[in-house]
């Protein structure tokens, strides 16, 4: 079997986040399909309140 | 003349407008300061969100979150929000806001977990140590002491030491390293936890799979390889060092404690015509407060009757007791002086001048940020490389090496990694620090902690405030101007002084102190009579002496006039004096420089800082002293509150700001500037708030203190150097540089050398930092070069 991509980048504030865990943690989010990560539940509610901005691609992560 | 000429006396008191005795600016409503813990944050943005959340509720001011102590600090007005809707507001971001654990002072909340993560890093250093030492007798066994038991170098005994040190001591490491990771970066958490799992994982490869060691050749003489030691020391050691700094760590909260103690625990109030003592947080405004001689005043308010000299000097700083009669302002916190008066309470609780000084420095204290440790900012770039190396290493040989190239391969890339952690990276910065603040102890300059002995380097402007920093503090005679038919100094001196006898008021007692420094007899006044607001007459051996305004004297004369004209542009105050109802001289009183003031700003602009003087003083007095020290750039007419303001418009100028005071008042200011300097000779507040003290209370110690920075940091940046060393010098060896011609690779024993020689290194260089020596500091004369300045 493949190995799956374990991580994935948190479109919010730029981390690298764990999928298993983010998972686990319900911090997930669909959205036009593509299923995002996040490190936790502000980026993930920050996500819901304003996609858009985060998914423009001139999005700088506020780290 | 300019219309705050120094004699346009007060009508209430005839001290000149000289020092700060306005009142505080008044906020229309009181504002409260909260600190709770917020569970649930991971990252920067998490941090961003909850402060936009917290500042949206209408009644906040201003709301700091910070990731580092899991708690968020809210300032707001109670009458607009209340705590349950600022938990609300968490909530809506998506946080849990623990109200549970309310701290009223903010520097509580992050307090308890300062002391929680030193007792944890004593701990596990203390369990490191414990468990390293008799490994390390194991490494004595192979080398210097084969007569030990042979239990020492038993791989199983070794590996059930190594592994609680590996793994609960240096538990954190993982930890450090894993943040760092999901942030893409490298910090000094990731090379420990990469060197020291490269060594013990190798080792237990070694004792798991033997054979494929052996058939890498390492095996040296039929002994199996292992780094257990390496791991652990290394281990060991870094927690040294970071239990080292975190005990160095300075106090906050304290300074907040002594300034509420300024305010006393009762007052006494006239209830239903009725005098009581109650407890102070139950007087409300427009109770009718009391007070005795040498008492302090509990809370903010204007007086109704009596008057008496009040010492503000804790609040603002200011030397000169101020007179209060009916209709003055009494700030709470304040010591009353011999007299006795009652006033209407108009601030109280949280709205008080003290209150509002308290919750400055707070805030002050809680918003620094952390500055970046130099040994992070090295790794950073370092790892990276090493990861290449070891990379590189294992592709050179496994392409190129002999049989066995995979074996050999993987066992020189992990020996790249092994070797690639300096064991004295983790000292390289608390030794230095240590060494440092002990010289400074040793020259009377208190460092509260590491972080002002690092920024303290950078300083690029440095504030001084007037009064008890560039002054003495304490009104003195300085000029006895005389007609020339006029009795001699010492007989005028003495009538004066008889005259100013028992005089509360600071003019009088800074003339019979002269009196008392001359050896003068101070002849007894037959009678005494004090106008308030114009001066004293006094008859004393059968003669008139009158002291005071010229009006109240009577007869004036042209060229005392003119001194005294000459006297008040100097900053000094001048008091006319006549004897049997004749002007016969004017005595000039000011608060002077103190003897180092003049030369330590000249050093100071040498050491290529700017110097600015910052006071709540009036302009002209200001401007006078400032001349006098060397200073052109001054900020006068400076309320207290307004003293961080300035400091903070001055960081925002760029470069670091460094403020020396000594008054309560300057608390804040202190708090603020990025490194806060306190002359030793001022209140315990200013002493608690600062980074600095200067024990001897003369400025050139700041000169002293900014020169062993810079020698600090040169000697922090020396031993990083040398903890590195050894280390990178057999990198190459590890990846086989010398395998073609000798047959050498990295072997435990070359490891340990490494390590013992760089910490002996870097503990011997840090302690060459005791021979520090403070620069010679010689009076200004053009063209000469008189400070060692060492350049940083």
């Amino acid at each position: 079997m493949n190995q799956r991509e374990r991580t994935a980048i948190d479109p919010v504030c730029g981390m690298t986040v764990d999928i298993e865990d983010a998972v686990r943690a319900g911090l997930t989010a669909e959205h036009d399909g593509v299923t995002y990560y996040f490190c936790g539940k502000g980026c993930k509610l920050d996500f819901i309140d304003d996609t858009e901005k985060y998914l423009d691609p001139g999005h700088k992560p506020s780290m | 003349m300019p219309d705050n000429t120094p004699w346009e006396y007060q009508p209430t008191d005839w001290r000149p407008d000289h020092a700060d005795g306005g009142p505080m600016s008044t906020r229309p409503t009181s504002i409260q300061i909260v600190s709770f813990p917020v569970e649930g944050m991971t990252c920067a943005s998490c941090v961003n969100r909850i402060t936009r959340f917290l500042q949206k509720v209408y009644g906040v001011e201003d709301a700091n979150v910070n990731l580092a102590t899991e708690s968020a600090t809210v300032r707001f007005d109670p009458a607009a929000t209340d705590i349950p809707r600022l938990a609300a507001a968490v909530e809506a971001a998506g946080y849990v806001a623990r109200v549970d654990h309310i701290e009223a002072d903010g520097q509580e909340a992050a307090q308890p977990y300062a002391d929680r993560y030193l007792a944890n890093t004593r701990r596990r250093f203390v369990v490191a140590a414990v468990l390293t030492v008799p490994i390390l007798l194991g490494l004595a066994r192979m080398t210097v002491a084969p007569g030990l038991p042979s239990l020492f170098t038993d791989p199983w005994f070794q590996l059930a030491l190594a592994t609680p040190v590996q793994f609960y001591a240096g538990w954190p490491f993982y930890r450090g390293a894993a943040r760092a990771l999901r942030h893409m970066t490298a910090d000094m958490d990731t090379l420990v936890a990469v060197g020291t799992s490269a060594a013990y994982g190798y080792s237990v490869a070694a004792i798991a799979f033997p054979g494929f060691v052996t058939a890498a050749g390492v095996a040296s003489g039929g002994e199996l390889p292992l780094y257990f030691d390496t791991a652990a020391a290394i281990i060991t050691l870094i927690l040294l060092g970071r239990f080292l700094e975190a005990r160095a760590r300075g106090h906050t909260s304290d300074a907040i404690r002594m300034l509420i103690g300024l305010a006393p625990r009762t007052a006494r109030v006239i209830r239903e015509g009725t005098e009581t003592d109650i407890p102070i947080d139950q007087v409300v405004r427009r109770d009718l407060v009391v007070v005795r001689a040498g008492e302090r005043i509990p809370v903010d308010g204007l007086v109704r009757q009596g008057r008496s000299s009040v010492d503000e000097s804790m609040i603002t700083g200011e030397s000169m007791p101020v007179g209060k009669s009916p209709g003055d302002e009494v700030i709470g916190g304040t010591l009353n002086g011999s007299g006795s008066f009652t006033y209407e309470a108009t601030r109280v609780g949280a709205d008080t001048v003290l209150a509002q000084i308290v919750r400055l420095v707070r805030e002050a204290q809680g918003s620094r940020a952390p500055i970046q440790r130099l040994a992070d900012a090295v790794t950073g770039v370092f790892v990276p490389i090493v990861l290449g190396l070891a990379a590189l290493t294992f592709v050179a040989w496994l392409l190129f090496g002999p049989a066995p190239a995979f074996n050999l391969a993987l066992v020189n890339a992990i020996a790249v990694l092994i070797i690639a952690c300096p064991c004295a990276l983790g000292l390289a910065t608390p030794t230095s620090i240590i060494v440092g603040t002990g010289k400074g102890a040793e020259l009377g300059i208190l460092f509260r902690d590491a972080e002002a002995l690092e920024r303290l380097h950078k300083v690029r402007s440095v504030v001084l405030d007037k009064t008890g920093t560039l002054t003495e503090g304490k009104p003195r005679v300085t000029d006895v101007v005389r007609l020339v038919d006029a009795p001699a100094e010492d007989e005028l001196i003495a009538l004066v002084a008889a005259a100013e006898r028992g005089s509360e008021h600071p003019l009088g007692e800074a003339i019979v102190r002269h009196a008392r420094d001359g050896r003068l007899e101070i002849p007894q006044a037959d009678s005494f009579e004090a106008v308030a607001g114009q001066g004293v007459r006094a008859v004393v051996d059968g003669r008139t002496v009158a002291l005071g305004r010229p009006g109240f004297l009577g007869l004036a004369d042209d060229s005392l006039a003119a001194a005294a004209e000459r006297l008040a542009s100097e900053g000094k105050t001048p008091v006319h004096v006549a004897v049997d109802g004749r002007p016969v001289a004017v005595i000039a009183i000011a608060d002077t420089l103190k003897s180092g003031s003049t030369a330590a700003v000249a050093d100071l602009r040498r050491l290529g800082l700017d110097v600015i003087m910052l006071t709540g003083d009036n302009p002209t007095t200001a401007r006078a002293i400032a001349a006098q020290a060397g200073i052109d750039r001054v900020l006068a007419d400076v309320r207290p509150d307004d003293k961080a303001v300035q400091v903070r418009a001055l960081q925002a100028d760029g470069g670091l700001v460094a403020m020396v005071g000594d008054g309560v008042n300057d608390a804040p200011a202190l708090a603020s500037a990025d490194v806060g300097i306190a002359i030793g000779t001022g209140t315990d507040i200013a002493i608690e708030s600062a980074a600095v003290t200067l024990m001897s209370g003369d400025l050139r110690g700041l000169v002293t203190a900014i020169a062993l920075s810079r020698s600090t940091m040169r000697n922090i940046k020396e031993n990083l150097f040398w903890a590195f060393a050894y280390n990178v010098v057999l990198i190459p060896v590890a990846m086989g540089a010398l395998y073609p011609f000798t047959g050498v690779l990295l072997d435990p024993i070359l490891a340990a050398a490494a390590m013992a020689l760089s910490s002996v290194t870097v503990v011997s260089n840090a302690l060459r930092l005791r021979r520090f020596l403070p620069p010679r500091i010689v009076s200004p004369s053009p063209g000469a070069v008189a400070l060692d300045a060492r350049p940083a």
